[in-house]
């Protein structure tokens, strides 16, 4: 009997472990916001990815590649891995069909989503995708970058860095960002290698701000005290016990960043300062869009894929980050119910 | 309280010395040639690059230019734009009243709304106002005004009808403008027109303002809204509320005089921020809606390569932000005394 008792006692461990508390990426694909995030993410990411499956190229593109229009490319062809991962800068200029005036409706002539200008919009908006990734990483990754080690740094040491920074940053804070950023890019010149500077040269005094608030948070508490008296090296308090502490604000901002950073660059692009004309860029579909607000006499909504497609991509693609970065809130940081 | 203002008055040339300084930097990335080009007023002046050069001391040494731009600039000469074809400072005064309106409407939908809805949102969490709002906030965030604004056209211009036409007027009541039927006292047409008792025209600004208020207020609604509901369910969560309740205080009295009038402190900071930002969603808007302010006017300076008229613009928005910012301290002063100190 009593042997009895005693194994049904030992095996209550594993029961607990059964009804522990979900983990972090259970929360996560339990959030539904998070979830349907995540969804229309991947969904972008294998357009981007698969442009030249989805969207094969044409005209110069092909010619580059040194194939046919009308091949297939077979998978595992060394044309077919050029296209995937180092596609010739010319594949991400829309083919353009017509000089017509007027656009083609969806699914006429081959255009599944019809055309703009004689640019087919289905192939601008898969290879804007793949711009749309380029300009997130790169813009997000320098911005990131940068903030964090001029932010650690003024934030750990104090001092002249510090006092620099912050006037600084104060003086690009003076100026709405879209400002600042119409200037530089007219400065520099338009493009999308300029779009990307400008951002960025705006964009990294907010992070360091940002870590810079996180680090003095930190700085005097407890642990971080007992480390230095442990002996811990500087580099070593920062990277160990102050950074892992301000993750949950820097994982948040970095996802709402990286949808907003590629809606700005588009609408630089709307404006006519990013991407050159016929250049795969959601901003600059829009911007074709204008022309075509209103239809021929009689038929007003004759166009109206020409704005839609684009305007829903890039809300798509908006709302996809914002649920990440709400999701992600939600999930590190299970204090905040609201 | 003097003291604060005058302590607070200090900052204001130092920070406008920052900001020009910073400007003067940036020109120094422009070619000199074309830095030049920005003070000639027509083609002919081409062969006179070298001597504006000279004049300008655009070859001198970076803070000489630096006296000699700021001396210009106070005397009011920003050179000249080609995008408009006349002076910076004339386009500019021109076209800024249309702007302040178009940006003053605005942030009345966005000072207005954010607080009312984000009260409510607060005070019934979770119910149906809550629910729609955030829903709202969320779409707004990812929908950028380049899009929201195509299609606010294409739905009631294009396929609806019932908004009027790109533009700031119909065209039969431009000409009461030119006629001087509606004569200009401040530059914004609905004033203008309230004053001279042209309802008729007033009726035809306010119905063109519609779609780009919407347009150019709807992300900065959602932040205030946003913040102005998490800030009140703080303070609806502080001690002084729970005290204020065991008084036997109504729900209407704690709500509205107890908890919205700490909560409104930080959002209020928040919303400076945002109704200035306007300003760098008005280059958008504008250029959606062809409306004849300073913003579509920068957009096109900014892709036709006219210096002159986007460091122009600069330096106006610089000067806008920091008055604002001034008048908003001085106003967070009078009711937070805790700022004084």
């Amino acid at each position: 009997m009593t042997q009895s008792l005693d194994s049904e006692r030992r095996e209550t461990p594993a029961l607990q472990h059964v009804s522990r508390a979900p983990t972090r990426l259970h929360r996560f694909i339990r959030h539904s916001q998070g979830f349907t995030g995540l969804l229309i993410l991947s969904i972008f990411l294998i357009s981007a990815i698969f442009a030249p499956v989805l969207a094969p190229p044409k005209e110069a593109c092909a010619r580059e590649l040194g194939i046919k229009e009308t091949q297939t490319l077979s998978v595992l062809s060394l044309n077919f891995l050029q296209a995937m991962f180092v596609p010739p800068e010319v594949c991400f200029e829309i083919p353009r069909s017509s000089f017509a005036d007027t656009p083609t409706p969806p699914l006429q002539g081959g255009h599944f989503l019809g055309t703009v200008k004689g640019y087919d919009i289905l192939y601008g908006l898969i290879w804007g995708s793949r711009t749309a990734f380029l300009l997130g990483i790169s813009i997000v990754g320098c911005t990131f970058l940068i903030g964090l080690s001029i932010g650690l740094i003024a934030g750990y040491f104090g001092g002249w860095v510090d006092d620099v920074l912050m006037r600084f940053t104060e003086i690009v804070f003076s100026l709405p960002s879209l400002v600042l950023m119409i200037v530089l890019v007219t400065i520099f010149g338009s493009g999308l290698i300029n779009v990307a500077i400008s951002i960025i040269l705006v964009g990294w005094a907010g992070y360091a701000r940002l870590i810079r608030g996180e680090v003095l948070r930190v700085r005097h508490l407890e642990y971080v005290e007992s480390a230095r008296a442990l002996g811990a090296s500087d580099a070593r308090i920062i990277l160990r016990h102050v950074l892992p502490n301000s993750l949950t604000t820097l994982t948040v901002q970095v996802a709402l960043d990286f949808g907003s950073v590629v809606l700005i660059a588009a609408g630089l692009s709307f404006i006519g300062l990013g991407a050159p004309i016929g250049f795969a860029d959601w901003g600059q579909l829009i911007n074709f869009s204008q022309a075509y607000i209103i239809g021929p006499a009689g038929a007003p909504l004759a166009y109206w894929f020409v704005s839609f497609f684009p305007g829903l991509t890039i809300l798509l693609w908006g709302l996809a980050w914002n649920f990440l970065g709400d999701a992600l809130t939600d999930v590190l940081n299970p204090k905040a119910s609201y | 309280m003097l003291i604060y203002i005058l302590r607070r008055l200090v900052t204001v040339p130092i920070v406008l010395f920052a900001v020009t300084l910073l400007i003067v930097v940036l020109m120094q990335f422009i070619p000199l040639e074309n830095r030049a080009a920005s003070y000639i007023t027509n083609a002919r002046q081409l062969g006179q690059i070298d001597q504006i050069i000279k004049e300008k001391k655009l070859d001198q040494p970076f803070l000489v230019q630096y006296m000699i731009w700021l001396s210009d600039a106070v005397r009011g000469n920003l050179g000249y734009s080609k995008a408009s074809n006349e002076p910076v400072l004339e386009t500019i005064g021109k076209r800024l009243p249309a702007s302040i309106e178009l940006a003053l409407y605005s942030a009345i939908v966005v000072i207005g709304v954010g607080v009312l809805i984000g009260t409510r949102a607060a005070i019934h969490k979770g119910g149906w106002l809550d629910r729609i709002s955030s829903f709202l906030a969320v779409v707004g965030f990812s929908l950028p005004s380049f899009v929201l604004g195509v299609w606010l056209l294409v739905i009631f211009y294009g396929a609806l009808g019932i908004a009027p036409a790109p533009g700031r007027l119909s065209q039969e009541n431009e000409i009461l403008l030119i006629t001087g039927a509606v004569k200009r006292f401040t530059g914004m047409l609905t004033i203008d027109a309230l004053l001279s008792g042209q309802w008729a025209v007033l009726l035809d600004a306010l119905s063109h303002l519609v779609l780009p208020v919407i347009t150019l207020s709807l992300v900065s609604t959602a932040t205030v809204l946003k913040a102005m509901r998490s800030s009140l369910l703080e303070v609806l969560g502080s001690d002084f509320i729970r005290t204020a309740r065991a008084k036997g205080l109504s729900e209407a009295v704690i709500n509205i005089k107890h908890a919205r009038r700490n909560a409104l402190l930080p959002v209020a900071g928040l919303a400076t921020m945002v109704v200035l930002g306007l300003i760098g969603g008005s280059v958008i808007v504008e250029t959606i809606f062809a409306y004849p302010g300073i913003g579509s006017w920068v957009a096109k300076s900014s892709s036709t390569y006219d210096y002159a008229g986007v460091l122009g613009f600069a330096v106006v928005t610089a000067i806008i932000v920091i008055i604002a910012n001034l008048l908003v301290d001085i106003l967070y002063a009078v009711l937070d005394p805790r700022v004084r100190l």
